[in-house]
């Protein structure tokens, strides 16, 4: 039985600094067990400027069992798998320790994201191109970047900046955003009726 | 993608030795063994997996199945690695001590790590030999799982049942295994995984 106490303590207290950290975490459905974890690319790697999902699923076990993550939004990376996402990292595996948290689980998911391991790969075909041509691996990791992990976010901060300039607050304008799933045609309505 | 294809064949070629057994199940769900609910239908689910174990390379293979299916009964092996249960008599043998004030509250520092429960008059703490402290029970529950301490991994004495050698780590050694996996229908890739896995097995080296 997982100690939902405890995950959803972790969910307030991840989501209480997230201005910091960067880092979230959130329920993808009305349940504890699946969720969705945010974390933004580390500054000065091909990962910068990118917003990466993970999706988190927490086994009977937790927190005696470490949450199974993988990475939703597709990433070139030696450890982690550009077709499935899923993530070599020791800790998520046979180093996992009740102290950990969901955080700090997703703290070293970024760390991983600024020093890959290529001797230790999950993806073979990345690895071998991180070994023998790294600028070629920047550019295609930069470029999976843009594509993957940028969209969304863009096109969200384009539809912000174009209802702000028709003189809606900012605040109001991401919040009626968000409750309407980011279309922005609906936003404007529902703005509109006020 | 033909490339992957290729080192899977060199890999294949470079084991002499395989223990192969196949498990085709068919896929529609007309035929249920209700017999067999065990870990087995992780792979029953999936149609001709073929998994190839190389005991002299220590290598292990998985042909076909999907890679969802791939990575969590990869998952699956991993995660029950790590460091075996502590042993009995060294978690009967721990410092137990009854919390009775604000001042024992403040020393043991906020909340047990494990559930993150606030310490409270009357709460149970355990003191690990390396003096970190936890709520008994959770100490406990983790302890007969893995016999290591949560913060600093400090290692108990293992129980008889899961390791002969007890607190004998020179005698062990830590053996990678690769795994290599191929998919059918056109479309092929290979993912190497390297597993450590602590082996207990009696070896010459030390």
């Amino acid at each position: 039985m997982v100690d939902f106490g405890r995950v959803q303590k972790e969910l307030q207290e991840c989501n209480r600094d997230i201005n910091v950290s960067g880092i979230s975490v959130n329920p993808k459905r009305d349940n504890l067990i699946n969720l969705i974890g945010t974390i933004p690319g580390p500054v000065g790697t091909p990962y910068e400027g990118g917003t990466f999902k993970i999706d988190i699923d927490l086994p009977d076990a937790y927190p005696f069992e470490p949450p199974r993550m993988k990475f939703a939004t597709k990433v070139w990376h030696p450890n982690i798998s550009s077709q499935s996402g899923a993530i070599c990292l020791d800790i998520l595996k046979d180093q996992w320790s009740p102290a950990l948290t969901l955080k700090t689980a997703l703290l070293s998911i970024q760390a991983l994201l600024s020093a890959p391991e290529p001797d230790d790969p999950q993806d073979a075909v990345v690895a071998q191109q991180y070994l023998k041509d790294y600028q070629v691996f920047a550019s295609t990791a930069r470029y999976w970047t843009e594509s993957f992990a940028k969209t969304s976010s863009l096109g969200v901060e384009e539809k912000v900046q174009k209802l702000v300039e028709m003189g809606f607050p900012e605040s109001l304008v991401r919040s009626t955003l968000e409750v309407v799933g980011g279309d922005e045609n609906l936003a404007l309505e529902k703005l509109c009726s006020g | 993608m033909a490339s992957e294809a290729s080192s899977f064949i060199e890999r294949l070629i470079a084991m002499p030795f395989f223990t192969a057994f196949t498990s085709a199940a068919p896929e529609s769900t007309s035929n249920h063994d209700s017999e067999n609910p065990d870990h087995e239908s992780t792979i029953r689910r999936s149609i001709d997996r073929i998994i190839l174990i190389n005991l002299v390379m220590q290598g292990m293979m998985v042909i076909g199945g999907s890679a969802t299916d791939f990575d969590s009964v990869l998952d699956d092996l991993m995660r029950k690695e790590g460091h075996p249960p502590a042993s009995q008599a060294s978690i009967d043998g721990m410092a137990v001590m009854e919390v009775k004030g604000t001042d024992e509250i403040e020393s043991l520092g906020g909340e047990c790590v494990i559930c993150l429960e606030e310490w409270r008059v009357g709460d149970v703490a355990k003191e690990m030999p390396c003096k970190h402290k936890f709520h008994g029970g959770c100490l406990d529950t983790w302890l007969q799982i893995h016999g290591s301490c949560p913060l600093c991994r400090h290692k108990m004495p293992v129980s008889d049942d899961s390791d002969k050698k007890i607190g004998d780590e020179s005698g062990r050694r830590r053996r990678g295994i690769w795994v290599t996996l191929a998919f059918g229908n056109g479309r092929s890739s290979s993912e190497a995984e390297s597993l450590n896995q602590e082996s207990s097995v009696e070896s010459d080296e030390s």
